[in-house]
């Protein structure tokens, strides 16, 4: 009983953590995808500024807030948010190559940014998104461990 | 249920956030580079007078809204390849500026990019 207890606390915690971490996640895709979506022309405006995406900037104005929507459903739905861990894991990952890209090859950086991503230097940028991506490893780290606790608690 | 907690509490900040600050383009300093920012002071249709863009801090320029019938109301310029020289980046009269279109850089060592 008292082996179970332990199991069962350990596991707990691991999901409250997991879910914690999620919901930062979410906040931070639905932040940034109603922000774009919210002000479209500008922000198709800012990729047509993008040396490197202004020849798809009329797609990518679209599909990326839906993306980050669909990345928001799966981190909302329980059964889903290991996979929303893992898409956003992705994405912010690609975020940052682009941005390292951009800070490396090209002078002038637009940034459609709202509230503290306004006032952070593109350096800050760079390290606010590693804070994202460390948080989505922890995650599923975690997950991954919660499902082996749970799988190896003694009947 | 409560496994849905955390994420309704974010949907509902997320939404708040939204809705009380106004993302907006800002053009940021790349730290690699020297950029200065020039606005256009002159009238309508007197774009490609050089003598009317008066250099101006970043700030300025991202606070500067281009409205009106100005396209080239603000030029942003640096060099990549020759980041601390003066010359060309403060020289904007190789940039060609009409009222019909958005500032076109014509040398390959620096690059103007209009409000987005």
């Amino acid at each position: 009983m008292k082996h179970f207890l332990k199991y069962q606390n350990k596991g707990l915690k691991h999901i409250i953590i997991t879910d914690l971490i999620s919901g930062l996640l979410l906040l931070l895709f639905l932040y940034t995808s109603l922000s774009k979506l919210a002000d479209y022309e500008t922000f198709k405006n800012v990729l047509l500024a993008s040396p490197l995406l202004s020849p798809l900037a009329g797609i990518i104005a679209w599909v990326l807030p839906f993306a980050e929507i669909v990345i928001v459903v799966l981190l909302f739905i329980p059964d889903f948010r290991l996979k929303g861990i893992y898409a956003s894991f992705i994405t912010i990952l690609f975020f940052t190559l682009y941005l390292i890209y951009m800070i490396t090859f090209t002078p002038h950086l637009p940034c459609n940014c709202g509230g503290v991503l306004k006032l952070l230097t593109w350096p800050q940028h760079i390290f606010f998104n590693l804070f994202f991506i460390l948080l989505s490893l922890t995650g599923i780290l975690l997950y991954k461990r919660t499902k082996n606790t749970i799988s190896d608690c003694p009947p | 249920m409560y496994r849905y907690l955390t994420g309704i509490l974010a949907v509902i900040i997320a939404t708040g956030a939204v809705a009380f600050t106004k993302p907006n383009a800002t053009m940021k300093q790349n730290p690699k580079t020297l950029s200065y920012y020039f606005q256009f002071t002159g009238a309508h249709g007197d774009e490609a007078n050089v003598t009317e863009w008066q250099e101006i801090s970043l700030s300025d320029y991202n606070a500067l809204s281009c409205s009106g019938q100005n396209e080239g109301c603000k030029i942003a310029t640096s060099s990549v390849s020759n980041p601390t020289a003066s010359f060309p980046n403060r020289d904007i009269s190789s940039v060609t500026v009409n009222a019909n279109d958005v500032p076109q850089q014509t040398m390959d060592n620096f690059q103007v990019v209009n409000k987005p």
